[in-house]
């Protein structure tokens, strides 16, 4: 574990390079000591690290390091349950301008690329980039897409992407880097909501393919608030 | 209650605050004023709270007409502000009569020019700020940027003071960055040659990001991190090799590797430059920064200690060799 100041007030605290369950736990528990003890201004968790600001007038950064630093972490017991958040996707070309790039990358046809992607549950890690955006780990390596050289300076709502090892939705019209390969017509941030992302850390997510009829019948549900999403606890 | 009519909405303008920094996990980027000094003076200069909402004008101001007697101020850059026509001054309280106009001729100097009001804005408060997020459509002015015939309303305040505060001199072109750990990614000789190249900012940049044209530079081999958080000031480098410089609505993670982040204080230079202007990065460590940063808000808190008692006066507006002055004649 690593400590690194930023900028004048922010550092990050940097665990393992890899995206896995044992150093998400690590990170909850980082993340939840600072957010009930420290009291600093802001703390923001990712796959592997954690950033944090504070005030330069009432916290010292070396006092701060220290006491994160003299915590003494125990890896703890797997959770059990398991809460599944289904999310319909569909993969037609026409909102999967970047499938072909991803199945010529991996050697395999589209087809394949859309099995390996729905068919496992991923791991919420942590919602960031955008309101409500998550970012999943678990998914198949196989499918692995570098980012684009040149990020796209807009993406749309609801698209599905794959950046390097990592897959996620994006819940706003932003610019971004990933391969897109799929829509989702579901609703993954809401401003008048108290808890404004549908997702949060710990959940888990799978991918159901569905037809361009079916998306368009779930958009027209969504806008009139009948969708319901299916939720399943393991 | 007090109102003011947009009569042209200039070309990007937002009310803006310090912004969000307690719902970062939520997605929610921090979003708040790009020039953090001018939004602190543009409120001094009105007896505001130094965190009250402003609006922030961008390359081309709005046109504002008041409907009732208040005060304003305008900091940051030289819009060519005008009251009724007659050129007016930045860095000073302006008292403003009823059916005054107040309206920008055309940018001189900087880039966004920062508008305060004595009387307080009714806006959306959402998740601790009144700043506008624009991508997600919240939060200050119906979580949009102004429009024609917007009514903007506020809740009165009794202010009657003058002041005038000259904001901090600085040196606008060089940018003082801290270097990320992710520094050893890129080569060698890439590295020295950015730190000793002129970056001309392009027209691709926004609240999100500043995309910088110039030496690109060369990884050593992939361009992409496990995603991680950043914070505004941060230079994030793609593999094609284009410094991005994430500002007050960029995303909360990014996932390219990072060159460094710029201090904060001199995110209010950045805030200030328009597409074509130039500027050089010099590397600093912690300690420097830190230091830069405790005199910056020394020189701040000085600048807005102003002493707010009420005074016996009355004012008058002249126009001397065709700008308006605010005169202010106290009794003593």
């Amino acid at each position: 574990m690593d400590i690194i100041a930023i900028n004048d007030e922010s550092f990050l605290i940097q665990f393992k390079n890899e995206i896995s369950l044992d150093i998400h736990m690590k990170v909850k528990y980082y993340y939840s000591f600072i957010k009930e003890n420290l009291r600093l201004k802001s703390c923001v968790s990712g796959y592997n690290s954690i950033l944090v600001k504070y005030d330069i007038l009432n916290d010292s950064f070396v006092d701060i390091k220290n006491k994160i630093n003299s915590l003494d972490y125990k890896v703890k017991k797997k959770e059990t349950k398991r809460k599944i958040v289904y999310i319909p996707v569909c993969y037609d070309e026409e909102y999967a301008v970047d499938i072909n790039r991803v199945s010529k990358h991996n050697n395999l046809d589209i087809k394949e690329v859309i099995n390996k992607h729905t068919s496992k549950e991923y791991l919420v890690y942590m919602i960031g980039f955008t309101p409500g955006f998550p970012y999943l780990g678990g998914m198949d390596e196989s499918i692995s897409t570098p980012r684009l050289d040149v990020p796209r300076t807009k993406i749309s709502k609801g698209s599905v992407g794959i950046g390097g090892e990592q897959t996620g939705i994006y819940p706003l019209d932003t610019p971004g880097g990933w391969n897109i390969i799929g829509k989702t017509p579901v609703s993954l941030f809401d401003a008048k909501r108290e808890i404004p992302s549908l997702l949060e850390m710990g959940n888990y997510i799978k991918f159901e393919e569905i037809t361009k009829e079916e998306y368009i019948e779930i958009e027209k549900e969504v806008l009139n608030n009948t969708y319901q999403i299916r939720i399943e606890v393991k | 209650m007090s109102s003011v009519l947009v009569l042209e909405p200039g070309l990007l303008t937002t009310v803006q605050d310090l912004g969000r920094e307690s719902s970062q996990e939520f997605g929610i980027p921090v979003s708040g004023v790009m020039d953090l000094e001018s939004m602190y003076l543009a409120n001094a200069l009105v007896g505001k709270d130094l965190n009250s909402p402003v609006l922030e004008c961008t390359y081309l101001g709005p046109s504002l007409k008041f409907i009732n007697n208040m005060s304003i101020a305008i900091t940051g850059g030289d819009l060519s502000p005008c009251i009724n026509g007659i050129q007016v001054d930045n860095n000073q309280t302006i008292t403003i009569k009823a059916n005054d106009i107040l309206s920008f001729k055309g940018l001189k100097n900087g880039l966004r020019a920062y508008i305060s009001f004595s009387d307080d804005l009714v806006c959306d408060f959402i998740y601790d700020s009144s700043s506008t997020y624009l991508k997600a459509s919240f939060g200050g002015y119906k979580g949009r940027k102004l429009r024609k015939n917007d009514l903007l309303d506020f809740s009165e305040n009794n202010f009657n003071n003058s002041y005038c505060i000259s904001p901090i001199k600085k040196d606008n072109n060089i940018i003082r960055i801290m270097k990320s750990f992710e520094y050893e990614a890129f080569e060698k000789e890439s590295v020295d040659k950015f730190l000793n190249s002129k970056y001309k900012l392009s027209n691709d940049s926004d609240r999100m990001g500043m995309r910088f044209e110039g030496h690109q530079i060369k990884h050593i081999s992939s361009a992409d991190i496990i995603s991680s958080p950043i914070v505004p000031g941060t230079i994030q480098i793609p593999k094609s090799g284009q410094a991005i410089i994430m500002m007050k609505d960029a995303q909360t993670i990014g996932g390219y590797t990072r060159f460094g982040s710029v201090i904060t204080c001199d995110l209010d230079k950045l805030a200030q430059l328009k597409p074509g202007d130039e500027i050089e990065f010099s590397l600093i460590e912690l300690k420097e920064a830190q230091e830069i940063k405790k005199a910056w808000l020394k020189e701040i808190k000085e600048k807005t200690s102003l002493d707010y008692s009420k005074k016996n006066t009355r004012s008058f507006r002249a126009v001397i060799n065709s700008k308006y002055y605010d005169i202010k004649v106290e009794e003593i």
